[in-house]
């Protein structure tokens, strides 16, 4: 039971995060089906950037990393964004692009770029502190980042709830006219808001290179991008509840690391979290009210 | 303003038009639907630019361009369909893109504080914390006044302000529009209602037609003067009529009771009936029922009690493609949304709904042959002008789209049909066109539910015309009925 | 004439940027891009055996591009297709190895088996979209991942232990009774001309038959749909039972085509090297948006795709140059405005 707290928050780190990120997007009306490739450039943009650092500077702190992940997050979530607002690519087609561009990007870059086979190990964020004694080998340890998963869902309700910024964001993703008609820039407020949203995606992304995994490996992400995906929906676009979600998608992604299951058990354990996922869409979706204008372009009459 | 024109394709909605408002008093702008009123109040909000005409705003003249330039002169404008966001509270959608804040962050004392001051001065309360869909309809259009009065409006232009509002609701704007204008706000008041706008207005100007047909002080204005200006016309029967000899009953509604579609009324306990060989005409204000009272004959929407009889059959259960097949034509109210298909080409659209049966399809495979049959007998039969049978709806005229709709519905030779604003945004031509279909329909011992806010039409084709006003029938009118008596009860006047 | 070229054009665009831009990728590694399209559109065209791994490709390029696009012409999303290969796959294989039949019927019962559970698997989304208001676009994707370990399962534990396979379980031997047959002088089998044949089938399916007429009108006009008494939740549901039964078929291709044995095995440990992502049903809808959602401008782009990734594998580099080129070609196609707008063809709207 412990271990799967342990194993269950870790995962929650990438899940919950993400989800923060995809809400503020979609918040703003934005649909980021991309957001599995998102967040896979953003993981292997922050090992490489450690990767080089080391390389041709010194020592890397992998906070460096992490801000190198995150910018990747914002520069493509900008141009997705810009993309759709600008020149109206259809968002749900753009982002399987996205997805789909990443995989085979990383993968190139990976094998090219490290010109090694494989990937490198790379440094980690420090632990805040550990929690040993949890089992007789396992000590838990408490990453910063998840301490930014306890704090970003009141950071993210404050932020939509009570700043300027954030009331704009509600207005243009639910009612865009209306925005238009109290003087608010919509197609602006869009590019801001999923940018914001791609900081988060990248920093969800660089958690699984530098302190999860310690490494890249090709695809990674393995769908955690969708599962936060789903977190959204399934949470009601909610940031209390997308965090309850993607605390219960994240322990049921961590059952795979506690019962360390082999044969038949390890695949149904594999496919667990999945499946939670599409039973719980299916139950919560129905009394749900995404974003009125999400995925819908906006254009001036 | 002075000297408004603006028209649109194939339609002039305004033809010099002069208006003029005094400071601080209520104008009342009294019409018929598409008499022209709101959209002269368009042109004067910047949202249409005028073709010719100008504007001035205590004796200077002013360009408006756009709804930003309105507002920074000082006007402000309630739409009959709200621009709130739902899911921000009243006070949120008050403050929108004039927040008071600090360093980013929503400074929320200081927003209450101007609001309460506001709220108070003009008496207008809003429970605001709730979520603006939460809100009854009487305060969303208050929020509504609020977001205007916030950034300074000084001319408050309320277009159909008690459409949607009940009778209490519509009293306590009353005292509100007093409290403004007494304060010094200048209110322009669009209404079709003759009792309110003899209640609240200082003056009255009547619009018909894209033209201002009087000005009058309210206190020398009675409600018969005001019904004989608003739907004044010459009467003419451009029709030839059967004579009237009503067959058997087709369409039998007892008791309807039918939930509410957005910012609209419920159909409230409605009794109706269409009989062979007439034209039932039910008169009304947009947003009077209409639309879910239709909804529920065409099985698109469950009523909550009640009971719709076809040809003596219960439907209340049934599916909208067994009611079809109970030779029911529907024309639907808003063709580019629910009539045609406008990326299909005139043959698919002819077919839809009917692609399944064995007129058109064979073992599941259309047969070409016949279905390019039908779309020609369409077009050729209701005189669509069209190159041919491929083309898409799109390119069609909004005439022609029509043509098309009421075509494929009569080519089956329904029993009955419903037809639901058929002409709304037509060209005169085309519009007489599809009059005159229905009365053939008619004429052929067909029964016809002339559903319209058209106060002409109604009174040209119906053999009887009910009212439906706030969801419910209020009267019922036989042909040649005085055209007052139709405007007091359009007016929500009984007796 | 005009109008094929109007609806061509873009694609050719989105195409020719993504090309470039792979170009550029190739570049930047020191490549040079026209050598390498050279050698790789030689690998592909050049040997027989890069023509039969095109005509491989081929095959489940063109089925999945279909299984996107029928149920995108009833405005529904089927992201599934690479969950729905898997079962449809792994259905093939299990009937193959418990049911032995007669010749011919023995193949023939495993294709439709595929295309049952492979159906079966799209109507839970699709059921899930039009009932439970659910976004088939984000349960299609969580059941793929369902259906990957799940087929894998089937594939180590049951399959496995009942036949033999050869080179270290690459392949699974099946009886050649069970196999597709194959065309001759090419190793690969009648699937690619199965593929072909559907697709013209769906093509006139969508046009010339009530029920395909029915799909066009719910996703171009659901509200019109429905009031004319169509509706839109069955519809929706139908296509999507559609769309997974292809996708079932080309599982049921990739397990049953071999020249010699059936590589099961080989198939799949290619596809979950690769990740479900990398694989075959993101590759389809990359076919369908290029052929703009036409069925027969499928059979072309999914030609085209096909060189392109048996050329990739064939000159050694590695396949995800073509996915990293897919992805940015699917990103151009999701702007008809852009080359509307750069070659002035007019708005015209090219999504369902």
């Amino acid at each position: 039971m412990v271990l799967l707290v342990v194993f269950g928050l870790q995962q929650a780190i990438t899940i919950s995060i993400a989800a923060d990120g995809e809400l503020i997007t979609e918040k703003s009306g934005v649909l980021n089906i991309g957001i599995e490739g998102v967040m896979l450039l953003s993981a292997f943009s922050a090992a490489a950037v450690n990767f080089e650092v080391e390389r041709f500077v010194g020592p890397s702190s992998p906070y460096i990393g992490l801000m190198g992940g995150m910018l990747t997050g914002v520069a493509a979530n900008f141009i997705f964004s810009t993309l759709s607002a600008k020149i109206h690519v259809d968002q749900v087609i753009a982002g399987i692009g996205i997805n789909i561009f990443a995989v085979g990007m990383t993968y190139v870059m990976s094998q090219k770029y490290f010109e090694i086979d494989g990937t490198p190990v790379s440094n980690s964020l420090p632990a805040l502190f550990n929690v040993g004694g949890l089992s007789s080998s396992l000590t838990l340890k408490i990453s910063p980042l998840m301490l930014v998963m306890f704090v970003l869902p009141f950071l993210v309700y404050l932020f939509l709830g009570k700043t300027k910024f954030g009331l704009h964001i509600r207005a243009v993703g639910e009612n865009p006219k209306a925005a238009e008609a109290a003087g608010i820039k919509v197609v602006r407020t869009r590019i801001l808001a999923t940018s914001l949203g791609g900081a988060l995606l990248g920093m969800a992304g660089s958690y699984l290179t530098i302190d999860f995994f310690n490494q890249f490996t090709p695809d990674i992400t393995a769908g955690i991008g969708f599962i936060a995906l789903a977190a959204v929906i399934a949470g009601g676009w909610n940031p209390a509840y997308t965090f309850g979600m993607s605390l219960l998608f994240g322990t049921s992604v961590g059952l795979i690391y506690v019962v360390s299951a082999t044969g038949p058990l390890f695949y149904l354990i594999t496919m667990f979290p999945y499946l939670i996922t599409v039973v719980v869409l299916g139950i919560a979706s129905k009394r749900l009210r995404p974003p009125s204008a999400l995925a819908l372009p906006y254009r001036k009459e | 303003m002075s000297g408004i024109r603006k028209s649109f394709p194939g339609v002039v909605a305004l033809d010099g038009v002069d208006i003029e408002v005094n400071k601080g008093e209520v104008m009342g702008l009294l019409g018929e639907n598409g008499a022209g009123k709101s959209t002269l109040m368009s042109i004067l909000f910047g949202l249409y630019n005028r073709d010719a005409g100008s504007i001035e705003i205590e004796g200077k003249p002013v360009t408006i361009k756009n709804s930003g330039d309105a507002i920074g002169l000082g006007l402000g404008m309630v739409h009959q369909s709200f621009t709130l966001v739902p899911n921000l509270t009243a006070m949120e959608n008050i403050i929108l893109g004039a927040e008071p804040s600090r360093a980013g962050v929503i400074d929320w004392r200081e927003a209450r504080r101007k609001v309460t001051e506001l709220t108070s001065q003009v008496g207008l309360e809003v429970p605001m914390n709730h979520q603006a869909e939460d809100l009854p309809t009487g305060f969303k259009q208050r929020t509504e006044i609020l977001k205007a009065l916030l950034r300074g409006a000084k001319i408050l232009i309320l277009d159909e302000p008690t459409a949607v509002l009940t009778p209490l609701e519509s009293e306590e704007l009353f005292r509100s529009i007093r409290r403004l204008t007494a304060g010094g706000t200048t209110v322009i008041f669009i209404t079709h209602k003759l009792k309110e706008v003899l209640s609240i207005t200082n003056r009255i100007t009547i619009m018909r037609r894209g033209k201002v047909i009087a000005t009058m002080e309210t206190k020398d204005a009675t409600v018969d003067v005001l019904a004989n200006a608003m739907v004044g016309r010459e009467i003419e029967r451009k029709f030839v009529f059967a004579e009237y000899q009503p067959g058997e009953t087709i369409l039998d509604i007892r008791n309807l009771t039918v939930s509410a579609l957005h910012n609209s009324h419920a159909v409230d306990n409605c009794s109706l009936s269409v009989r062979e060989g007439e034209i039932v005409g039910l008169a009304g204000v947009e947003g009077n029922g209409q639309s879910e009272l239709v909804e529920a004959i065409m099985g698109l929407r469950r009523p909550l009690s009640g009971e719709i009889t076809l040809r003596g059959k219960l439907v209340n259960e049934l599916s909208t493609s067994e009611i079809l097949k109970l030779s029911v034509g529907h024309v639907p109210e808003d063709r580019a949304l629910n009539g045609l298909i406008l990326d299909f080409s005139i043959s698919e659209n002819v077919i839809l709904g009917s692609a399944n049966r064995p007129t058109f399809s064979q073992r599941g495979v259309l047969v070409r042959g016949k279905v390019r049959d039908f779309a020609r007998r369409v077009v050729s039969a209701f005189n669509v002008s069209a190159a041919g049978v491929e083309v898409k709806a799109r390119n069609l005229s909004g005439g022609n789209q029509q043509k098309v709709i009421v075509g494929r519905e009569l080519a089956n030779e329904p029993r009955l049909l419903v037809a639901h604003q058929p002409t709304r945004g037509l060209d005169v031509a085309s519009t007489e066109y599809i009059q005159s279909l229905l009365v053939s329909a008619r004429n052929a011992k067909r029964g016809v539910l002339l559903v319209s806010a058209d106060f002409d039409e109604v009174l040209d084709l119906s053999d009887r015309i009910l009212v439906l006003y706030e969801g419910k029938i209020i009267g019922e009118l036989q042909r040649g009925s005085s055209i007052g008596e139709l405007g007091k009860l359009l007016g929500g006047v009984v007796g | 004439m005009v109008r094929v070229l109007r609806g061509v054009v873009p694609s050719i665009v989105a195409l020719l940027l993504g090309l470039l831009a792979g170009s550029v990728l190739m570049w930047a590694f020191g490549l040079n891009p026209f050598n390498v399209f050279y050698a790789l559109f030689d690998g592909a065209l050049g040997t027989r055996y890069g023509q039969s791994t095109v005509l491989t490709y081929m095959s489940s390029y063109i089925l999945l591009a279909l299984a996107f696009l029928i149920p995108g012409k009833a405005g529904i999303w089927n992201v599934g297709g690479q969950g729905q290969v898997f079962i449809g796959g792994i259905t093939a294989a299990l009937v193959v190895v418990f049911i032995p039949m007669p010749i011919i019927l023995w193949p023939l019962v495993a294709v439709i088996a595929a295309c049952i559970t492979g159906a079966g698997l799209a109507a839970v989304s699709g059921i899930l979209e039009a009932y439970r208001n659910a976004s088939a676009i984000v349960t299609t994707i969580m059941l793929n991942y369902v259906a990957q370990p799940f087929s894998s399962l089937l594939l180590y534990y049951v399959i496995v232990e009942r036949v033999p396979t050869v080179a270290q379980n690459q392949y699974v031997v099946f009886p050649s009774a069970a196999t597709l047959p194959a065309i001759p002088f090419f190793n690969a089998s009648i699937m690619f001309i199965i593929a072909i044949l559907v697709a013209i089938g769906a093509k006139y399916f969508l046009q010339r038959t009530s029920l395909g007429y029915n799909i066009r009108a719910v996703g171009m006009g659901p509200k019109q749909a429905e009031s004319k008494g169509i509706n839109p939740k069955t519809i929706k549901v139908i296509a999507m039972l559609i769309g997974g039964a292809l996708a079932g078929l080309a599982g049921a291709g990739d397990v049953l085509s071999a020249g010699h044995g059936c590589y099961l095995v080989a198939c799949y440990q290619d596809n979950f090297a690769a990740g479900w992502f990398g694989g075959e049903g993101f590759a389809g809808i990359a076919v369908a948006l290029v052929a703009a959602n036409d069925p027969i401008g499928a059979i072309f782009s999914g030609i085209f795709f096909s060189i392109l990734a048996a050329g990739t594998a064939s000159v050694g580099q590695n396949i995800y140059v073509v996915w990293a080129m897919q992805g940015i070609i699917i990103v151009f196609m999701a702007a008809p405005y852009l080359s509307t707008k750069v070659l002035n063809l007019g708005g015209k709207k090219r999504w369902t």
